[in-house]
């Protein structure tokens, strides 16, 4: 990484505003030589004891001080004179200053890291790129700007030629992602300022490599910070308890008090927690009767993000499933009524969120909404297949190992061209999804249903006790629940995608409205059709509801959860900037005139020598 | 630095020399005092002529003119004139200021054995007197003439650069005065002036000065050490200062030359550069401080 040649030759030139830079800044280290001259003629220059009788007749000096000697011992030497103008010229030829030359234009990209840690640094972060820009400022005429996060799929943060305007840009900026490569958005940067524009990533964590000829600004600093790194909300013996982690990421012991909020201004004593150095620890408490919005909060810190934990009594949409099993496949309609959260049998005359139906003669019953099929031949005695089990690369069974599942070699009810097929034995598909045609006057948006199909069946195999069944179950269970409509209570994370977790037949506009506690409307936005893609997570935690009409889709609780990003002990000071002058942004502001400045250092030195020689010889006279 | 034997050898040596075409102007003035050698201002008993006047009574008949009464009948008296021995008082400013050089040292040696060489061959009643910085000492003529007044010279101390009080010399009346001093000191130049002609005395000055002191090439960094007080003082010089005080030395003596013509006493700048007598022929003798001997 190209080091800063001399961070320090700057700030004059940047306070003064002369567009002025040196090719060579660590030539105006030859200016250490102008003490050195003087340095030598001061030491060198003995004062001359003169015996007279005519000192009255000197006129008696004004400033007469005991201090003025050793000063005046400096004054009016011409080889002195003469040594410090072939300094400064030395200087000024090795450093090679540069003027910008007329129409230049200096590009900065300035890639800044999204993580959530990068609030501490903003006000250190605005202030190096202040100083980064301006030394820009003095290379060419007109300078342009262009910030980016490190995400390339976020929208750039400023883009202009107005400093000003690029640090309130940043000023407004509230990181809330967590880690991201910045490569992608730092080749980006790289092509849209060229060459020979300076591209700045700016992070509070040192890298110790950059592409794209990036240079580092990193702004952080450690920081002991305390935080809750998550929280969860379970069972136990029959009551609903939360459970949250808080973790000490200093080198130092903390104590920490902390209480609970909830609702109409419902607040629970102050407790302390006491962490060892790097330690966490666990705090838990039974939910407060009757609670529906709930925020832990831990003492302030530099880093805040994550000393509060807004998060909601956990009340899953409601599932509800009918069966026409044989009674070898009871168990299966049995685990899912107790595993998934909110399933229930559907009452009598009521319709059914999900199906489960088995074949008869070869033939699934028709079922127009979600549900699961399966075959129901099968034989006690028949064989096994022999071919090995492989799924096929889908997010329904990603993760999930089927090698293990055994399936008779039975006649079994064959696949449709439309179906989906996840696990394989050979040629023969076991599990696939097969889409339901969307009904008459069903919006054209709408996500169609799909049936899980087993092709074969359960009762003949070991799916009972396969673990990928059961997790695929439960996918699909909640990929139904996803798509049902009705209110959904989510954990979210700041700026997460709301897109996904909406049923999908929509009818009307959307309201996105974030709450408070107390479940008041702090503010709200409408949200047209098309702007779903841009639905998110508030940046700030709190509470979130997104509503159709009166309908409510999403309550939601925004909780940062990112432990990584409440850890600064890696974040540091660094700044390893280039020198940014190039050829077609400044010009030589000496170039026509070095035979001038050789010769007059030429002849500087040679009157130099002959002064010296003349004073020697008085001297000695 | 005060002169050795050496330096005063040669200060005798060149006086001698010196005095051989150069003296005091001791004969283009009439004196009064004793019988001696020189022309008096009344009448004597010389073989000079004086003038006639009737003759009286009780007037010695000698010098009746007896060839007047034969041609005329009256008595007539000759008059011859008085020779008189003058008296010459060598004041010898014995100031650190005067040995400041070996230059200006053996300079003003060689005046003080000039004028009692002088003043010797005129036949004069000498007195010296050494000026010293607080006090004045007379010797005796054969002191210096035997190159022993460097010894008897008052013992230095540091004192600021004032004039010499001259009228707390007891000067002879009628005598001459001759004042040798290099004038570096502050005060009225009138006050010694007027001390010198005191007692109907008439005064000369010889004023011996150094190149270094008249057109001095200081330049930079220097620390000056006042021979007379003995103060030191850190200056840097440069051009503006040294062009005002060569205009400061040339104004102090501007002065003092104006103000010994207004008392009618001859002032003498004398280098102490070159022999003594080219230097005294070039400053003495065209102020009248010296007249050739021939």
């Amino acid at each position: 990484m190209p080091e800063f040649r001399l961070a320090q030759a700057g700030p004059l030139w940047l306070t003064l505003h002369v567009p002025l830079s040196f090719a060579n800044p660590l030539g105006l280290l030859a200016l250490l030589g102008v003490p050195a001259v003087l340095a030598i003629h001061y030491l060198q220059r003995r004062t001359r004891t003169i015996p007279v009788a005519t000192l009255f007749l000197i006129e008696q000096r004004r400033d007469q001080s005991r201090m003025g000697r050793r000063f005046e011992r400096l004054i009016g030497s011409w080889p002195m004179w003469l040594q410090l103008l072939i300094v400064v010229l030395l200087a000024a030829h090795l450093s090679q200053p540069r003027w910008p030359l007329a129409g230049s234009v200096q590009r900065l990209a300035v890639v800044v890291d999204g993580s959530a840690s990068m609030r501490v640094s903003k006000r250190d972060l605005l202030h190096q790129l202040t100083t980064v820009a301006q030394r820009c400022q003095s290379l060419a005429r007109r300078t342009e700007y262009l910030v980016l996060l490190d995400d390339p799929t976020q929208a750039r943060l400023y883009a202009g030629d107005s400093l000003p305007a690029m640090l309130q840009a940043l000023e407004r900026w509230n990181p809330v992602g967590g880690p991201v490569d910045p490569t992608p958005s730092l080749r980006l940067a790289r092509e849209r300022v060229g060459k020979h524009g300076l591209v700045v990533y700016a992070t509070d964590t040192p890298l110790e490599k950059l592409p794209a000829d990036a240079v580092l600004l990193a702004v952080g600093h450690p920081l002991a910070n305390i935080g809750i790194t998550g929280l969860s909300v379970g069972q136990q013996d029959g009551q609903a308890v939360w459970r949250a982690l808080v973790c000490n990421r200093s080198a130092s012991p903390q104590t920490r008090a902390w209480h609970l909020e909830w609702d109409q201004g419902m607040r629970s004593p102050d407790a302390l927690v006491r962490l060892a150095a790097g330690g966490m620890e666990s705090l838990s408490a039974a939910m407060p009767a009757g609670a529906t919005r709930l925020r832990l909060v831990l003492d302030k810190d530099e880093f805040s993000l994550d000393d509060s934990f807004a998060f909601l009594t956990p009340t899953p949409k409601p599932l509800t499933y009918r069966h026409s099993l044989p009674a070898g496949l009871n168990w299966l309609p049995e685990r899912l009524g107790r595993s998934v959260p909110g399933m229930a049998a559907a009452a009598p005359g009521m319709a059914a969120d999900i199906v489960l139906a088995a074949a008869s003669d070869g033939q699934f019953p028709t079922v127009l909404g979600s549900g699961i099929l399966m075959s129901a031949t099968g034989d006690a005695n028949a064989k096994t297949l022999a071919q090995p089990v492989v799924a096929v690369h889908h997010p329904m069974v990603a993760g999930l190992s089927w090698e293990t599942l055994t399936v008779q070699d039975v006649p079994m009810v064959p696949a449709k061209p439309s179906d989906v097929v996840l696990v394989w034995c050979g040629p023969q598909p076991l599990v696939s999804l097969r889409p339901v045609p969307l009904a008459e006057g069903a919006a054209a948006a709408a996500t169609p249903a799909q049936q899980l199909v087993l092709h074969f069946n359960p009762e003949f195999s070991n799916m009972e006790r396969l673990p990928a069944a059961a997790v695929l179950f439960l996918r699909y269970c909640e990929e139904v629940r996803l798509a049902k409509r009705g209110t959904s209570r989510d954990q979210l994370e700041p700026r997460q995608a709301l897109a996904p977790l909406l049923p999908g037949e929509l009818h009307g506009e959307l309201v996105s409205e974030t709450l408070d506690l107390a479940g008041n409307i702090v503010s709200s936005r409408n949200i047209p059709p098309n702007g779903l893609a841009g639905l998110r997570a508030p940046d700030e935690p709190g509470f979130l509801r997104v509503r159709e009409g009166a309908t409510t889709l999403i309550d939601g609780a925004v909780a940062f959860a990112d432990a990584r990003e409440g850890d600064f002990r890696a974040c540091a000071t660094r700044v390893a900037t280039t020198d940014v002058a190039s050829d077609s942004t400044a010009g030589d502001a000496l170039g026509p005139w070095w035979p001038m400045v050789v010769l007059l250092v030429l002849l500087a030195l040679l009157a130099s020598w002959a002064l010296i020689g003349k004073a020697s010889r008085t001297q000695t006279h | 630095m005060l002169p050795d034997s050496q330096m005063l050898l040669d200060a005798a040596r060149q006086a001698a020399a010196c005095a051989a075409r150069l003296r005091l102007p001791l004969r283009t003035r009439v004196w009064q005092g004793a019988a001696g050698e020189l022309a008096g201002a009344g009448t004597g008993a010389s073989m000079d002529f004086q003038d006639h006047r009737p003759y009286f009574p009780g007037d010695d008949p000698r010098h009746i003119n007896w060839q007047a009464y034969a041609r005329t009948g009256q008595y007539t008296m000759k008059l011859y004139r008085e020779e008189v021995r003058p008296s010459v008082d060598i004041l010898f400013d014995a100031s650190p200021s005067m040995f400041l050089t070996p230059e200006k040292a053996l300079r003003s040696a060689g005046l003080l054995h000039f004028t009692l060489e002088c003043a010797q061959r005129g036949g004069a009643a000498l007195s010296i007197h050494l000026l010293g910085q607080t006090a004045a000492r007379a010797i005796e003529p054969a002191s210096v003439a035997a190159m022993r007044w460097v010894d008897e010279l008052p013992a230095a101390t540091a004192s600021p650069n004032t004039l010499p009080d001259l009228h707390a010399i007891r000067l002879r009346p009628n005598g001459l005065r001759v004042w040798i001093s290099d004038l570096l000191c502050t005060g009225d130049p009138a006050v010694p002036l007027r001390a010198l002609g005191h007692g109907h005395g008439s005064g000369i000055i010889l004023c011996p000065f150094a190149p270094e002191e008249a057109a001095p090439e200081w330049a930079g960094a220097c620390d000056f050490l006042d021979v007379e007080s003995g103060r030191r003082e850190a200056r840097h010089i440069d051009a503006g200062v040294l062009r005002r005080y060569r205009a400061a030395y040339d104004a102090h003596f501007q002065l003092w030359k104006e103000q010994a013509r207004r008392f009618r006493t001859p002032l003498a700048r004398i280098a102490a550069t070159g022999s003594l007598e080219s230097a005294l022929a070039s400053g003495a003798l065209p102020a009248g401080a010296v007249e050739t001997g021939t």
